[in-house]
């Protein structure tokens, strides 16, 4: 049976990622924005993400302020598709126990 | 193994799958960008229409400097006119529009279904439908009530390549822009008074385009409040299960 990716499994990461999964990119304010996250949380979760090679950085400076640019990499997408499909198999599985 | 049942007491699966399509939604609709260059749009109106006449006024009073300066600042516009539409307005809108949305980030629609390039084809026919029609209006051929109505043969053609030729996918709501205009066109052949005369006519063609055009991305940009408070209640983080916790912002 396929183990649920543990840091796709993280509710704030999979969420990250899904928002990511519709937008070609976002920056942390807008990621920041649209989950509700303190600056902290996301730097945490965005780190892992990052860490893992789902999702990649861009840093660059708009005039003195620093930008952070996120975009969902190929492995992080793949990651995001095993995730649900193993969510789909164990849940099978539990619908196949239960009868 | 993690516990799937974790998640379905803290991920309801069909909030989380709207996330995606609400920030799609979200980003699509940032609109203000498009009555920035309406506002580039009639900055150059105005200039190409009022300068010409000050100029003529400045000269035929003898205030020569007046209407040579009148002149030379036409020439600058004119300079700057077609260094924004050859892709200056890239370096301008972009920066305007994401201090419009400051403090909602930047985000970025990916390639969409707009499908190829029509090339530069609708923009030569709006060119030549303009002097064209401004022709026929001078000799006489051409009452002026039909300025806007048969001005739809060349303005709806570069709604078109304006909104669909690029490759990316615009708001829906802009193409709201061309059928108002068309609608427009429709109610001035059926009769409705709405036309100006004398020295205001270039207004039958101008207020509808920049008209519609606001209205048409206001309702994008509304459209894009009611996406981000999709998004949020899609994306409603977990208040406990994280290792800094669900705070909000």
């Amino acid at each position: 049976m396929n183990d649920l990716d543990p840091v796709v499994h993280e509710p704030v990461r999979l969420r990250v990622l899904m928002l990511l999964s519709g937008v070609e990119s976002g920056d942390f304010d807008f990621i920041a924005t649209a989950l509700r996250l303190t600056d902290g949380n996301l730097s945490w979760h965005a780190g892992k993400l990052e860490g893992a090679g789902y999702v990649e950085v861009r840093k660059s400076f708009q005039g003195r302020k620093p930008h952070t640019e996120y975009s969902l990499t190929e492995a992080g997408r793949r990651a995001l598709e095993g995730y649900w499909e193993a969510l789909d198999g164990i849940r099978a599985l539990a619908g196949q126990d239960g009868r | 193994m993690s516990n799937p049942s974790d998640n379905d007491s803290v991920l309801d699966r069909q909030r989380l799958k709207a996330i995606p399509v609400w920030a799609r939604r979200y980003a699509q609709n940032r609109t203000l960008g498009v009555i920035v260059q309406l506002g580039a749009f009639v900055v150059a109106w105005l200039g190409f229409a009022g300068l010409p006449f000050l100029a003529n006024v400045a000269f035929a009073r003898g205030v020569w400097v007046g209407g040579v300066g009148a002149l030379v600042v036409l020439l600058g516009l004119m300079v700057g006119w077609l260094w924004f539409w050859l892709g200056g307005w890239r370096r301008v809108v972009p920066p305007v529009t994401g201090r419009l949305y400051g403090r909602e980030g930047a985000v970025s629609v990916g390639l969409g279904t707009g499908g190829p390039s029509v090339g530069w084809g609708p923009a030569v026919v709006l060119g030549v439908g303009v002097v064209g029609e401004a022709i026929l209006l001078a000799v006489g051929v051409l009452p002026i009530w039909l300025m806007q109505p048969v001005s739809t043969i060349y303005v709806i053609p570069f709604f078109a390549w304006l909104l669909l030729g690029g490759q990316r996918p615009v708001s829906p709501f802009l193409l709201l822009w061309p059928v108002l205009y068309a609608a427009h066109a429709g109610l001035v052949i059926a009769g409705v008074p709405m036309q100006f005369g004398g020295p205001l006519a270039v207004l039958n063609i101008g207020l509808p385009i920049v008209g519609y055009g606001i209205i048409a991305a206001l309702a994008g940009h509304v459209y894009s409040r009611y996406a981000l408070r999709r998004l949020q209640a899609a994306a409603e983080a977990p208040k406990e299960g994280s290792p800094n916790g669900g705070g909000r912002r």
